[in-house]
């Protein structure tokens, strides 16, 4: 049998959420204006964002991900360069790479499982030296390369993470008893759940009370 | 160094029990010792209660008459001028050249000190090693040397933080090294190189900053015979590849006892190890001993013995017992972890490895050997808040089993107290209580593997490499403050000789029969009900002890009827290398 160890990314290996690579593609679009015109539209939206965001991290992401609604395939990639190159990395905790060092030292394999997007998630998985078919992010949908704003189901996040490493269990043979999983959400419980050697890391409070409950170990990457 | 002359308590036959009523205690002394010797007292009808641990708790407790109950010695003068004594160790060393001699100008030095497991509890200010630290440090001013580096020699324990850090070297000190030039030692960095194997392959390995140097220091504090030595350096400053050498169940099972270094093969091997280090770096050794004074101030009453109780002791500790029974356990927890103890060094040597120990042992053994006459049937011992391995955190279970069966088991030269296949009462409340920050790997270790076996080499052959490469307790040890993965296994490793002895282990007072069933222990009500329990496998009258420790003592024991453990009677040492140095790869066994 197999072993795997699967990494949320956004506050579990880095320090930015999902809004942090909003913000930088928002930033930078093709020229101020739009920039400004987009910053001010999602502005309008947050109240729906935060109201989403508590009742439940899918329908967090299908919002935020409208957000990339028109945004051209080509140029997600090239952005998707800036925001890993300037924004994720940079916010690597300081362990995040010892971590994942430490997970190929004992012959078990990497995988990056994020509610960010695919690009991103490959981009930072070969900064990390994760291999792109061991990176899986939310996928929007493009129609003539131009991003509709919808996500493709399913929608990674909560139960969708679980279901996706029990379907990579019985693909690859992962032994799950043996298998690791971290991260730093409540909301990755179920995630947490399904494997042997589940940690939670620089966890916020409700996954804190949980990780102490349940006696999953807490690591502090700092 | 001139050597204290103690007397030395010993014990008469068991006496007949009291047959007159006294309106007073009484207290019988053997050999009339006079009033606090560190000897033996056997209860009458009219002793008092005993103050007995019930982990961060207490209780009292009356005992069966002709109970005998051993009292550890009465803590020795410290030194008038430990500075001084210092220098002079500095400047008059055993088997060495003295420090300044061996220093010049851009050499590399490294220091390496004892970590927060020495002393226990953690000492008032100024901590020794500051006092060490603070002559050695400018004396290699005085001599031009500025590369110099700090280890704490943690091996696999959990890394200190730095408060802890700072309270242990002192503020000038901690200001001017931390943390580039003052740090925790990392058993699984990749800066750790194999210096050669011993005779009988076992591996040594150190940091390669110390291989590299031009002189290590290593500056110790001797709290019992088993620590200090080639084991300062041998252990507390090696890797996974060179601990496995003796922390594992074939070298522990034959330690008779650790407390007795002659008789215990962890310590041959690791005196293999140290000849090895000996050889290839220059290490100069200092070493010191610490009297026994656990407890000042407002606690100073618990190193009396009851009966020397006046009112106000008597009404600080049920005071005490009052407050401490209206706290959350982690109330107390955080309670027990501010006392600091008043401990002063009562020698210390510098030089030559071995020649140091000697010294050491002697000094030692004079502020904490009790002779004791005869083995028991049973046993009562008191577990405390505080182990090496729980500094600042709790005593949970696996760390109550290595307190029990691994150390207080283990306080004895010569022949155990407990006779064979005799009954070890404790006194704590073995609840399900763990510390996640500190052993994480502890509570998979308890909830999931004992539950399958409590057979030490089962544990070490099937699962001990999965948690030495589980990456959540590599990096919970290497950037937390966790014990690292495997820790667990050697303090179950520890217990296995006194696992072996024992017939069986009662818990009064347990609140958690679970834990007692996956410990492999009988849960008990309380003392009375855990005698009786006991009664009923000892013989007719059977002879009950109670050590009233700590502070700490080393029994010498005496039976003529039994012949101690020799080296002789060892099996030969675990060979990994034979294995691939794959522990997994060992067959034939468990």
């Amino acid at each position: 049998m197999n072993r795997a160890c699967f990494f949320d990314v956004d506050g579990t290996l880095t320090r930015t959420s999902l809004m942090s690579a909003m913000g930088y593609y928002l930033m930078n679009q093709t020229n101020p204006l739009f920039s400004a015109f987009r910053i001010a539209k999602e502005l309008v939206r947050s109240p729906q964002l935060a109201v989403a965001e508590v009742l439940d991290r899918g329908l967090f992401n299908e919002k935020l991900f409208m957000a990339f609604a028109g945004m051209s395939e080509d140029r997600l990639h090239v952005v998707g360069d800036e925001v890993v190159d300037r924004v994720m990395v940079p916010n690597l905790f300081k362990g995040a790479r010892g971590l994942i060092e430490e997970c190929r030292k004992s012959n078990m394999t990497p995988v990056l499982i994020s509610g960010s997007l695919d690009i991103l998630v490959k981009k930072l998985g070969a900064r990390l030296g994760v291999f792109e078919d061991d990176c899986f992010g939310n996928r929007l949908e493009f129609l003539r390369n131009v991003a509709t704003g919808r996500v493709l189901p399913p929608i990674l996040a909560g139960p969708a993470k679980a279901a996706l490493i029990r379907r990579l269990a019985t693909e690859r043979n992962y032994d799950l008893n043996q298998c690791f999983a971290y991260s730093d959400d409540t909301a990755d419980a179920p995630m947490l759940s399904v494997v042997g050697h589940p940690a939670a890391v620089n966890p916020k409070p409700r996954l804190r009370a949980m990780a102490q409950s349940q006696r999953w170990p807490i690591i502090e990457l700092g | 160094m001139t050597t204290q002359k103690l007397p030395s308590p010993s014990t008469t036959a068991r006496p007949a029990p009291a047959t007159t009523k006294s309106a007073a205690p009484r207290i019988r002394r053997d050999n009339k010792q006079p009033a606090w010797d560190g000897g033996i007292v056997h209860t009458e009808k009219n002793s008092p209660p005993r103050v007995l641990y019930y982990g961060d708790d207490f209780r009292l407790e009356n005992l069966p008459v002709d109970t005998r109950v051993i009292f550890p010695r009465p803590p020795m003068a410290g030194l008038p001028n430990p500075d001084a004594a210092i220098r002079y160790a500095l400047n008059h060393p055993e088997k060495s050249d003295p420090l300044h001699a061996k220093l010049f100008p851009g050499m590399k030095v490294t220091i390496a000190v004892d970590d927060i497991s020495l002393p226990l509890p953690v000492m008032e200010p100024p901590d020794i090693r500051q006092r060490i630290l603070t002559i050695v440090l400018q004396m290699l001013a005085d001599y031009g040397v500025t590369d110099i580096e700090i280890i704490i020699a943690t091996a696999f324990h959990r890394r200190m933080k730095d408060w802890e850090v700072r309270h242990m070297v002192g503020e000038k000190i901690f200001n001017e090294y931390w943390p580039d030039r003052l740090y925790n030692h990392d058993s699984e960095s990749e800066e750790l190189d194999v210096i050669g194997t011993t005779e009988k392959n076992e591996i040594v390995e150190l940091p390669r900053r110390v291989i590299e140097g031009d002189l290590l220091i290593y500056v110790n504090i001797n709290l019992v015979p088993m620590d200090g030595g080639n084991k300062s350096v041998a252990v507390g400053l090696a890797g996974y590849k060179a601990l496995r050498a003796h922390h594992n169940p074939y070298t522990m099972a034959e330690c008779h006892s650790y407390m007795d270094p002659k008789r215990s093969s962890m310590h041959d091997s690791v005196d293999r190890q140290g000849k090895l280090v000996n050889e290839t770096i220059d290490v100069f050794h200092i070493e010191t001993a610490i009297n026994n004074n656990m407890y000042g101030g407002a606690l100073s009453f618990l190193m009396k013995r009851e009966e020397d109780f006046n009112d106000m002791d008597w009404m600080k500790f049920k005071g005490m017992m009052y407050g401490l029974g209206k706290m959350p356990a982690d109330a107390r927890t955080a309670v027990f972890s501010r006392i600091k103890a008043p401990y002063e060094m009562i020698g210390v040597w510098a030089g030559q490895t071995e020649a140091v120990h000697e010294k050491t042992l002697e000094r030692v053994y004079q502020q904490y050997a009790v002779s004791v006459k005869g083995q028991a049937d049973i046993a009562i011992m008191g577990m405390p808040f505080i182990s090496p391995y729980n500094v600042h955190s709790i005593l949970n279970p696996v760390l109550v089993q290595v307190l029990a069966q691994g150390y207080m088991h283990n306080l004895y030269r010569g022949v155990p107290l407990v006779k064979k296949g005799g009954t070890l009462i404790i006194s704590h409340p073995a609840e399900d209580r763990f510390d996640a920050e500190q052993h994480p790997s502890y509570i998979e270790f308890f909830h999931r593997l004992l539950p399958i076996t409590k057979d030490s080499k089962v544990l070490h052959k099937k699962y001990e490499q999965e948690f030495a490469d589980n990456p959540i307790y590599k990096q919970m040890y290497r950037t937390g403050n966790a014990y690292h993965g495997v820790h667990p296994f050697y303090m179950w490793y520890w217990g296995e000789a006194g696992r072996k002895h024992m017939g069986r282990i009662i818990v009064a007072g347990a609140k958690s029969q679970s834990v007692c069933e996956i410990l492999g222990y009988e849960p008990a009500r309380n003392l009375a009900e855990a005698i009786e329990m006991a009664k009923d496998t000892a013989p007719r009258s059977p002879q009950i002890t109670m050590v009233h420790a700590p502070p700490i003592l080393v029994l010498d024991v005496e039976d003529p009827a039994i012949k101690p453990l020799e080296p002789s009677d060892r099996t030969q040492p675990f060979d990994f290398q034979k294995t691939n140095g794959h522990t997994n790869g060992h067959g034939g066994e468990g």
